[in-house]
């Protein structure tokens, strides 16, 4: 099946996000942070949609804005064909019903005052509608479903290891059955040991519940082994975009090269060339003109400077903004 | 209307369970025991003082008993003026000083946490204006408005409960408003909000009891300024003049010549009293601040603070006093050391004068540096 024949379940539309930066002085020309800029992306229900990036790229800002807990300067969001940028909170309050997310730390996103009974079950509270018999029943329900046991309900987060603790994060964002859930880099607080534990959890709820996740990560190999789709974001924009497989195999924008030249081997005598990238990220409040990564790209032009790559489809369901890609489009 | 009342029922279950929670960690701590005891003790006084009592304190008209010695029959004996029993006085005494001290502080409670976290989680126009109230209040001077104010509208207790808690409550806000920023960007916050709850919900189910160690702690130091307050103002005739304080026992003994007649204990039962209800509270108070703040919890012991300035922070004074004094060369060693100065002055110009050979070195007072340089060119 391809994507065109589905209708997407979130389509954000040219979306920007800036936050102010505190004045140092007054009548200073106020300042934005661009955290996010002109983003449009598309994600198909019961897909695993990858964002990748470097911190402070904008990952964490674009999750918070599909949620509806980030306001957009600009731009539009549509959540299962509603308009999640103009709702009203009551309506956004309905919405929350069908999304959720998992947290990178679960030490910080578990109440430690909450036994895990009242955290698993405190969305259904919320939401209100349930007997406390009810509430008990589900969350015994959803326990069993993550691999804890019934004996856990009335005891509390400072019990448990970090990975049992990441497992209660997922039974609390799955106890409303949302639709969409956004895994903001779920394992990489936790031990290597248990990130294969938890993937593959994620991966079997996703599969018998139907869950399109966004997955945040900046750990590629997770990305390649969880993702159907992902998009690279530089400085708060998309460079790449499309397909897990294709961008893997054949990565068209210098970044997402550099990225996977980066990836960690565990071959010690590898030899292989590293393309270092040389510099820092620049700041976002003063982006360079023209394409973000010019100043650090292994393969700048000239003209690279001047505008702003467009978004070109290298091949079927793989795109890339940067002009080597849209000069040998226009040829 | 059963919902409601369900609603309050459970609302006053959870506030009784952290409460009990606190206590249990509180009869935990050492001193926080003493501290609970003697309140537990003064509060059953204040509670059963008539049963207790074994006289009337108001009844001024024992006209015959007036300033009677300590014996079996008057414990701490009579006043000089009117004849009342002083222990029966200084045990209702307990009541006034207890309950002004606890509503006070109460009041104080509830009126910080309230703004504290309001301005604290809301932020925005309603963090400015709460604010500013602040710092307008915190820089008028409480007691000095206390007098004033009683005696505007007349000596009573409400009046001095009124214008603590008005102007009490905002160094507790301050401290709570930290506090709740702090909290508020914990990840469980933002998980509530996204499963849909409003702010009401955040504040009271996730940001109240994250303070609430915070909030009895202050209530017990505030409570233990607070009955110093009163006792002064008592003192001074600003208490209520119908009630019966420990601050206005000892006025009244002043007054009537208590010392001149040597009855001290007259002026030492009510001292004893403000004494112990505030070093209870304040107790109470410390050691809570010690079980909340773990950086504390070393130092328990004053001594052991004092030692330990005496051995590090004083030691470096005196040592940086001596530098300095070196430095500016009004440092005249002891004649004793004078000529060791001496020596280890010239050892250490001594390596870097090139001409000063080892075998010059063997010839000088100083041998120790000179044998080990032979010994290291062999």
């Amino acid at each position: 099946m391809t994507n065109s024949e589905r209708r997407p379940l979130l389509i954000l539309e040219n979306v920007s996000v800036s936050f102010p930066v505190k004045k140092d002085f007054p009548f200073q020309k106020s300042r934005f942070v661009r955290a996010v800029t002109d983003v449009s992306l598309e994600i198909y229900p019961g897909e695993t949609f990858g964002v990748v990036g470097e911190s402070g790229c904008g990952k964490s800002t674009l999750a918070n804005t599909t949620l509806g807990m980030q306001r957009v300067n600009s731009g539009k969001i549509y959540f299962d064909g509603q308009e999640l940028t103009a709702m009203t909170p009551q309506q956004l309050k309905q919405a929350r019903r069908s999304m959720q997310m998992i947290f990178q730390d679960p030490f910080s996103s578990l109440n430690p005052r909450f036994s895990v009974f009242d955290l698993v079950a405190e969305p259904l509270r919320i939401q209100g509608g349930y007997t406390y018999a009810q509430q008990r029943a589900e969350v015994a329900a959803m326990l069993h479903e993550v691999g804890l046991s019934e004996g856990d309900l009335d005891r509390y987060p400072s019990d448990f290891s970090g990975g049992q603790k990441q497992r209660i994060g997922i039974a609390r964002a799955l106890i409303l059955k949302p639709q969409y859930l956004v895994c903001d880099e779920p394992v990489s607080a936790l031990d290597v040991s248990v990130h294969a534990q938890i993937l593959n959890l994620l991966m079997d709820l996703q599969e018998k519940y139907h869950i399109t996740y966004l997955f945040i990560s900046h750990n590629l190999a997770v990305v390649k082994r969880v993702c159907d789709r992902v998009v690279v974001m530089y400085l708060g924009k998309v460079m790449e975009y499309g397909s897990v497989d294709k961008i893997f195999r054949n990565p068209a924008h210098p970044y997402t090269q550099a990225l996977m030249n980066a990836i960690f081997d565990t071959d010690i005598d590898c030899t292989r060339e590293r393309k270092r990238l040389q510099g820092e990220v620049p700041s976002p409040i003063n982006p360079p003109p023209g394409c973000r990564f010019c100043g650090r790209c292994p393969e700048e032009q000239p003209g690279c400077s001047q505008g702003e790559p467009p978004l070109v489809e290298v091949e079927a369901d793989h795109y890339a903004a940067c002009f080597l890609h849209a000069a040998r489009r226009s040829e | 209307m059963k919902k409601v009342l369900m609603r309050i029922g459970c609302i006053l279950m959870q506030i009784l369970y952290a409460i009990g929670r606190f206590f249990k960690k509180l009869w935990k701590h050492k001193q926080g025991r003493v501290g609970l005891i003697i309140v537990g003790f003064l509060a059953i006084l204040a509670i059963f003082a008539p049963l207790i009592a074994p006289y009337d304190p108001y009844d001024v008209t024992q006209r015959a008993a007036k300033g009677l010695l300590p014996s079996w029959e008057h414990l701490l004996g009579t006043t000089i003026t009117t004849g009342q029993d002083i222990f029966s006085m200084l045990i209702y005494g307990t009541r006034s000083s207890l309950s002004i001290g606890l509503i006070t502080g109460i009041v104080i409670a509830i009126l910080g946490s309230l703004l504290g976290i309001a301005a604290g989680y809301l932020g925005g126009w309603v963090d400015t204006v709460i604010m500013r109230i602040v710092d307008v209040l915190l820089v008028i001077p409480t007691l000095p408005l206390v007098i004033v104010m009683t005696n505007v509208l007349g000596t009573s207790y409400a009046v001095i409960v009124i214008v603590f808690a008005a102007f009490g409550w905002t160094g507790l806000a301050r401290v709570i408003r930290s506090q709740v920023m702090l909290i508020k960007n914990a990840n469980y916050v933002k998980a509530a909000e996204l499963a849909g709850a409003s702010k009401w919900y955040i504040m009271w189910r996730h940001i109240l009891p994250a303070v609430s160690n915070l909030l009895i702690m202050s209530t017990a130091l505030t409570s233990a300024g607070i009955m110093v307050a009163e006792a002064g103002l008592s003192f001074l005739g600003l208490g209520n003049p119908e009630a019966i304080s420990w601050g206005k026992m000892l006025a009244d003994a002043q007054s009537s010549g208590a010392m001149l007649f040597g009855h001290w204990w007259s002026i030492l039962a009510p001292g004893v009293g403000i004494f112990l209800s505030v070093y209870s509270f304040m107790r109470i108070g410390l050691a809570l601040e010690e079980i909340l703040n773990p950086r504390m919890r070393k130092g328990s012991n004053m001594i052991k603070v004092f030692k330990h300035l005496n051995n590090t922070y004083l030691d470096e004074v005196f040592a940086s006093m001596d530098d300095d004094s070196k430095r500016r060369g009004e440092y005249q060693p002891p004649a004793a050391n004078l000529a060791e100065v001496a020596v280890t002055d010239a050892a250490e110009t001594k390596p870097q004068d090139p001409n000063a050979g080892p075998a010059a070195d063997t010839t000088s007072e100083n041998f120790e540096p000179a044998e080990k340089e032979t010994g290291e060119t062999a």
